[in-house]
């Protein structure tokens, strides 16, 4: 098996923050391989570690048989990106856009001409061709955006969250063309994504990631194998300081907040709940109600992957102690 | 170098904006009406001796300069083109000086313009039969009056050489900041430098110099032809161009556009 990405104790720190931590990843060649993790978890730090847009702060990484400190320029030469935001000139056309990234990729004028028509027919939008982009809805634009990370047949392809901010048509329409596309080009794709759903649909091999530190890595089943059970915990006083310290223990691997303002903790496998009890009552909670439940899989990851998992926000309004 | 071109191609089409940008059209015919035909109709003397376009030819640039470069690197970050444009395989160099040619390509083309402007007005618009300048071999009474030599030198080179000068300020400036708008506001501060520096600056520093060597610089520029004294002028701006636009590329590197 080659790998398409290797790397070992891959870590980037920004003045204080480790933003990535000791990451070591193999990612198969010819794999749709998904980074799955929360707001904040690292995703987008590795990516632009892996295209060499940051310097690693130790560890290493090699991107299609490449030093991703040496030889970065010969990995951007072979892969497609479609990054955080879509990357598209509003003020020029589809084609003009498309047109520009084929120059840059060095496609002859027949070649690009070809290409552009057959990805632009391929997702609908040749007959929006002369269009700026300003004019494209977010959907239009990301399958753009894609169509042009597919452009110079690249065998890699890098998505940072390709579907985040699309309404549920769009996003499934974009995953079964990224799907095909991938298919019927035969490349390794490397997605990040904070939607389990996601990885799973789309994904052969998946690795979570949270707060810089790889939590698991496999296929997809094998993932949904942890965090079968939860705590849901009825309680008042529950801060998020304590909720970070209780996403710290080896015992928690998600937390969350649900409709009803309960707290809702993820267990890793075999976990205890008395010492979670005791953080909370110590910390000063007044625990009304705490009972272990099956997890459905959705709400396992939706407490591993949730946005709001670090965000305060959720946390603070149900706990009633910081009203906005 | 075709990595330059095809990334000056993508920047002059995003100025000249196909598709979406009537509003920089506007801006260009308002500076061929001010610059081209009001400023000649109005002070026809000035215009014809050359100096007035001459001096337009070096200064009209910098206008035309500042807002794109304002905008070359503040405007990809704002509408988040950047990081894209930075994981494709062009060198940094590359995507560097195809900002610079494009803004200083387009400066110069619309100060042709401009010039050719003012000549249309000038010999339309005003009566310029047996003036001076150096009129072409038209037949008999219809002459068409162009400029002095000198004033196609500054045009041809000089109206680059200042194009340059604010280019490559304006990157740093680019490069620094976070917004468009601030990158705009801080543009004001290199364009006032070098248009004071250019016209109280360079005077002043001439009145601090001894009386004896003032008017043996005086002589000398007396004695020279127009052209090479543009030539002169222009050279030396070339020269800061370059110190500056190798600073400018050696300090754009990728990786240090991302962590901050
Ligand atoms: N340029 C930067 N400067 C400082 N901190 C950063 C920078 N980029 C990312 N971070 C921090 O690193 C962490 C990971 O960020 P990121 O990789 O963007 O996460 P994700 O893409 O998974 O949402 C976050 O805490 C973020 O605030
Ligand atoms: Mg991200």
């Amino acid at each position: 098996m080659t790998l398409a990405v290797h790397t070992e104790g891959l870590s980037r720190r920004f003045d204080g923050v480790t933003a990535l931590d000791g990451l070591n990843l193999a990612v198969p060649t010819g794999s749709i391989f998904g980074f799955l993790g929360p707001n904040g978890a690292g995703k987008t730090t590795t990516i632009r570690l892996l295209l060499g847009l940051l310097e690693p702060s130790s560890g290493n990484a090699v991107v299609l048989g490449r030093d991703v400190r040496r030889e970065s320029q010969a990995i951007r030469e072979q892969v497609g990106v479609l990054l955080d935001s879509d990357g598209l000139y509003e003020r020029l056309t589809a084609r003009q856009n498309l047109d520009f990234f084929a120059r840059v990729a060095r496609l002859s004028k027949g070649e690009r001409d070809a290409r552009i028509r057959a990805l632009l027919e391929e997702i609908d939008l040749w007959d929006r061709r002369d269009d700026p982009v300003a004019d494209f809805s977010r959907g239009m634009k990301q399958k753009l955006a894609l169509a042009r990370a597919f452009l110079h047949r690249p065998s890699l392809l890098f998505l940072d969250e390709p579907t985040a901010g699309l309404d549920t048509p769009a996003a499934v329409g974009l995953r079964s063309e990224l799907v095909s596309l991938a298919r019927e080009e035969g490349v390794t794709v490397f997605l990040t994504t904070h939607n389990l759903l996601e990885a799973e649909r789309v994904c052969d091999r998946v690795a979570v990631i949270r707060q810089g530190k790889l939590l698991a890595e496999g296929p997809p089943e094998a993932i949904r194998g942890g965090g079968k059970r939860k705590l849901e915990v009825t309680a008042t006083g529950i801060r998020p300081a304590l909720v970070a310290r209780l996403m710290n223990t080896p015992e928690v691997i998600g937390a969350d907040v649900d409709s009803e303002g309960r707290l809702i903790l993820a267990l890793a496998d075999g976990a205890e709940t008395a010492p979670l009890i005791r953080l909370m009552v110590e910390t000063g909670v007044e625990v009304s109600e705490a009972r272990i439940a099956e997890a459905s899989l959705e709400e396992t990851f939706l407490a591993l992957v949730d946005e709001d998992l670090n965000g305060r926000s959720r946390v603070e309004s149900a706990s009633g102690e910081h009203p906005r | 170098m075709r990595d330059i071109i095809v990334v000056a191609g993508k920047e002059l089409r995003e100025i000249v904006g196909a598709g979406g940008g009537r509003k920089g059209l506007v801006r260009e015919l308002l500076f061929i009406g001010i610059f081209g035909l009001l400023f000649p109709l109005t002070q026809v003397e000035a215009w014809l001796s050359g100096g007035v376009p001459a001096a337009f030819a070096l200064m009209v640039p910098l206008f035309l300069v500042g807002p794109h470069v304002a905008d070359s690197f503040a405007g990809e970050r704002e509408r988040g083109t950047l990081e894209t444009l930075l994981a494709t395989r062009l060198p940094d160099r590359s995507i560097y000086f195809g900002k610079i040619l494009a803004v200083c390509g387009y400066a110069w083309a619309v100060t042709l313009l401009i010039i050719l402007a003012s000549l249309l007005a000038l010999n339309f618009g005003a009566d310029v039969s047996g003036r001076g300048g150096s009129p072409t071999a038209g037949s008999g009474e219809s002459e068409f009056f162009v400029y002095p030599a000198f004033v196609w030198v500054a045009w041809g080179v000089g109206s680059i050489a200042s194009g340059l000068l604010l280019a490559s300020i304006g990157t740093f400036v680019s490069l620094r900041s976070k917004t468009v708008r601030g990158a705009h506001q801080a543009m004001m501060i290199p364009l006032f430098v070098v248009i004071l520096g250019g016209s109280f600056g360079i005077p002043a520093l001439f009145r601090s110099l001894p009386p004896s060597t003032q008017e043996r610089f005086t002589e000398l520029l007396e004695s020279m032809p127009a052209v090479s004294v543009v030539l002169w002028a222009v050279g030396g701006l070339f020269v800061i161009d370059l110190v500056l636009l190798g600073l400018g590329a050696r300090l754009f590197r990728r990786d240090r556009l991302i962590s901050d």
